[in-house]
């Protein structure tokens, strides 16, 4: 149900944060144990609440402006779910080859399915994610379905209806009570302000899903994690459009995607084993509308390909100066410091990249690209990663493989913070992969 | 053999400075018993875009001809294809006009381009 106001219930599961990676970790855990009670909360209303979205501000230092992060940032029912554009594939496995990962690529593979019946997405986007294009041995026909889920309509009358599960939209986190290994209280105060009726709650055991920056803030404010890369390692994804002219031999094109599907968008990209051994990460070349058809001559016969300007999609490599710290003097109407950030692109890593790709696929015959247009201007893609990054050890992670916090026994991050790498995939499906799996943790350990 | 003697008379032909497009149009090559003419206007008419016109500037004609012959990419039968495929796998890329080319096929098309046009 929907509470108008915080109880004084201990629940088994407190989730802070009701996005994909919120949503869906409570739905598989609730689902899997049903005698468990599960509460959510909501630092926005079920409609976008005005005082929570300036709660989202930050202060913004490299190449991204403060004024890019507040909308990747939603304070309100299904999060982010709400504005995004719904597009999904499967993350590479570049970096889990790369060992970047603590855990195999198989552990997250198998949960794409039940990500994508989450997702609604056609059953291709798990069954056939990628295949080679025919007479390659290094490039990838792998494309993007768009379905853009609204987790808010998706599971709002779930949420009213559920004995187990209650959502308290309209209050914030504003620190977590530690005591010894545990998380032992939630401190909350009313979003519209009013902190006369803050609050401390209680549950067995806490899951933080409130974002790439909201994550490493709130255990920043909390004073958790300080021996952890907390903050540290934050990605997106560099974004570049109309990067270049790219012409695919149609006949290829139509052998491994079939006909025009509604929905899905082509895009190219080079094999994981390829950019190992060659150092490179991920990248994806992905058709924009408008698409033409042209001859042209690849390996001296007259084919006729498919045309079209490309959005240039990159892997970040991670980097520990890349980082969500607490502004020093900036706070937010709640008199919580903000989150300060800092984020450089890598130019010449992209440039690499996609010269990498461009010098495969015109040796193979199968298409060609026009140069990289000058200047290389990036923007990111609202993709907050890499934060509270999982790994094997406190001294380069801030989660185990299990996505709970080194330092706590009882408190788990949900969400792409948890990101050790992040890919050139648009993260929603994986993390929403990653949240069944936690979920099905936390039954699996209630 | 056939390669060789083919080889020289392209050496001759660029000596003698017969030269020029017209005279490399008309390339005589004597293999397989009867002599017989490379006719390179129809050989490269296939591959023949006048886009192509200005690639490789600075590349003599006969030197394209001859890097082609060489490599096995031009034959007394045409452009094989195999070898083509085989050459650009491992080119360097060229830009030409904004676009990139595997340097072999580059400059079959741009001696296509000066041939036929």
């Amino acid at each position: 149900m929907i509470l108008d106001e915080p109880t004084g219930e201990t629940y088994d599961v407190l989730i802070i944060g009701s996005g994909p990676a919120g949503l869906t970790t409570a739905k598989i855990y609730a689902e899997k144990v049903p005698s468990a009670r599960v509460l959510i909360i909501e630092s926005g209303a079920p409609r976008v609440l005005h005082h929570a979205a300036g709660l989202s501000k930050v202060v913004a230092s490299g190449d991204l402006a403060s004024d890019y992060y507040p909308a990747h940032a939603q304070r309100t029912l299904g999060g982010t779910s709400t504005v995004w554009t719904g597009l999904c594939t499967e993350m590479e496995k570049r970096a889990f080859l790369a060992g970047e990962w603590p855990i195999q690529y198989k552990e997250l593979a198998s949960k794409y399915q039940e990500a994508a019946l989450i997702l609604d997405l056609p059953s291709e986007v798990y069954e056939k994610p990628s295949v080679l294009l025919p007479g390659s041995t290094h490039i990838l026909y792998k494309p993007f379905y768009r379905r853009a889920t609204r987790f808010a309509k998706k599971y709002r009358s779930w949420l009213e209806t559920s004995p187990q599960v209650d959502l308290l939209p309209g209050y914030t986190v504003v620190g977590l009570g530690v005591g010894g290994r545990l998380v032992e209280t939630v401190r909350v105060e009313p979003t519209a302000g009013g902190g006369a009726n803050s609050a401390s709650l209680k549950a067995m055991r806490v899951v933080l899903a409130c974002g790439g920056i909201g994550n490493p803030r709130l255990l920043l404010l909390s004073e958790i994690g300080a021996k952890t890369p907390v903050g540290r390692y934050f990605m997106d994804h560099p974004h570049m459009y109309q990067a270049f002219l790219l012409s695919v031999d149609r006949d290829a094109l139509v052998q491994v995607s079939g006909p025009p599907q509604r929905g899905r968008i082509d895009a190219f990209q080079l094999t994981s084993e390829y950019c190992v051994e060659h150092g490179l990460l991920s990248s994806s070349f992905q058709f924009m509308k408008g698409l033409a058809e042209r001859l042209e001559m690849l390996r001296g016969r007259r084919r006729v390909t498919r045309f079209g300007q490309v959005i240039l999609r990159s892997e970040m490599k991670a980097s520990p100066n890349n980082r969500v710290t607490l502004s020093n003097d900036r706070r937010d109407a709640l008199g919580q410091p903000m989150a300060a950030i800092h984020l450089d692109f890598d130019r010449g890593q992209i440039r690499r990249e996609f010269d990498q790709f461009s010098r495969v696929l015109v040796r193979s015959g199968l298409g060609r690209t026009s140069e990289l247009r000058g200047g290389i201007q990036l923007t990111g893609g609202g993709h907050l990663m890499g934060t509270t990054r999982m790994g094997t050890s406190p001294t380069d992670s801030v989660v185990n493989a299990d996505c709970r916090l080194w330092d706590l026994d009882n408190a788990y991050v949900a969400g792409s913070s948890v990101f050790p790498a992040s890919g050139s995939a648009n993260p929603t499906i994986s993390l929403v992969a990653l949240a069944v799996r936690l979920g099905g943790h936390l039954a699996e350990t209630a | 053999m056939n390669r060789r003697r083919f080889l020289i008379s392209l050496g001759l032909l660029g000596i003698g400075c017969l030269g020029g497009v017209s005279a490399i149009s008309r390339l005589r090559w004597e293999g397989f018993g009867q002599p017989k003419e490379l006719d390179l206007l129809s050989k490269l008419s296939p591959v023949a875009d006048p886009h192509f016109s200005g690639a490789l500037e600075r590349v003599a004609t006969t030197e394209l001809l001859q890097s082609l012959v060489a490599r096995g990419v031009l034959t007394p039968s045409g452009v094989d294809f195999d070898r083509l495929a085989l050459a650009c796998s491992s080119d360097e890329i060229e830009s030409f006009a904004s676009r990139r080319y595997a340097r072999t096929e580059l400059e079959l098309y741009a001696l296509a381009a000066r041939i036929v046009a």
